[in-house]
């Protein structure tokens, strides 16, 4: 696991990218995501207790890299939303979530309002940055998620390839507009 | 199924500890030649998010069961050589350029050594465990050698299709 802090300009907001951290969902189970941000003051809180922890909740951005020569299958988009779902936690679970934290946030350990959870999926995908990238292309059928759920899937993205520098541009532009 | 005259070359990637890449060739060759989306319809995935559009996909083509058609023996030799030599040079590229961009974000020019370093990458399987390490000059010195291994992956295919082509 590894992780680095940053903080936009002008920003009072400090986040956190972590590599290989799993999060809890609603279910208890825990998920990994290859890539993640989350507010800073999440990981300082983990950190600052003596047995750590595990965050639960959706982190602002998440990224599933598949470093695999095969196309990404149904099943592959599949598991990636189905983890998405058990982690994001809206206002409508807060009174079967008491055992997690409350009040309820969509990260924990989270400060409101800043972490105040969603009203819907729909405002949770919007607000978050969801996406899968791959080294090489998806399987056709694979897209028909994608649009519903908010996943952004970047394929053939290799070292210096023009997919690398679009997702890496467009990643930027979505933290410079959005983590502020 | 896998082609058995691919076994001599699976055994020398476990031998190897290369088992990651020898999973690569072997899920490549189960699921084979896979129908993809095209890049027009990334771009349109692409836009769809950047306007923050939920769309429900109302395309006919969309399959519970995606479209492959398997490989061929011949195929199959073609691809695992293919993949081999691609995702190894592949694998040290990005081994060199992550170690100097470790390297540049930590300052290491100008930061203070105080306990022997050996600035490195770490390659971790699904397991979690490391599967190998490298640092900057074994990187290098397996680059070196890249050519000295396409040469004798082009002929170990060369020969095996030749062998098929003479029973």
């Amino acid at each position: 696991m590894s992780a680095f802090a940053f903080q936009l300009q002008n920003s009072q907001r400090e986040w956190e990218m972590w590599n290989g951290v799993q999060f809890s969902g609603r279910s208890g189970a825990k998920h990994e995501f290859d890539i993640a941000i989350v507010p800073s003051h999440t990981a300082s809180t983990l950190r600052a207790r003596n047995a750590g922890g595990v965050p639960f909740g959706r982190p602002v951005v998440a990224i599933e890299c598949k470093d695999v020569s095969a196309a990404g299958t149904l099943d592959e988009m599949r598991a990636f939303i189905a983890r998405l779902y058990d982690v994001t936690a809206l206002d409508g679970h807060a009174p079967f979530l008491t055992s997690v934290c409350s009040p309820l946030t969509s990260i924990h350990p989270g400060r409101l309002p800043l972490d105040g959870p969603h009203r819907t999926y729909r405002n949770s995908n919007i607000a978050s940055r969801s996406v899968l990238v791959r080294r090489a292309g998806f399987s056709s059928g694979t897209l028909a998620m994608t649009g519903y759920y908010s996943i952004d899937p970047r394929g053939n993205v290799v070292l210096g390839s023009s997919q690398e520098a679009n997702l890496l541009s467009d990643l930027t532009a979505w933290i410079v507009k959005n983590l502020a | 199924m896998i082609d058995r005259r691919l076994f001599p070359l699976l055994e020398t990637l476990a031998a190897s500890r290369l088992d990651w890449l020898m999973r690569d060739v072997m899920v490549s060759i189960e699921l084979g030649d896979q129908q993809v989306e095209t890049e027009n319809a990334l771009s349109s995935a692409h836009e769809r998010i950047r306007l923050n559009e939920e769309v429900r996909s109302e395309s006919e083509n969309q399959a519970s069961k995606e479209r492959s058609t398997p490989w061929t023996g011949d195929e199959q030799v073609a691809l695992a050589a293919d993949i081999v030599m691609t995702r190894l040079k592949e694998t040290l590229l990005m081994a060199e350029f992550s170690i100097e961009s470790v390297s540049r974000l930590i300052g290491a020019e100008t930061r203070e050594v105080t306990t022997p370093s050996n600035e490195g990458v770490a390659v971790l399987g699904d397991d979690g465990e490391v599967e190998a390490s490298m640092d900057e000059q074994a990187v290098r010195k397996a680059l070196e050698g890249m050519d000295q291994l396409r040469l004798a992956i082009e002929e170990w295919k060369s020969v095996t299709l030749r062998g098929s082509e003479n029973t």
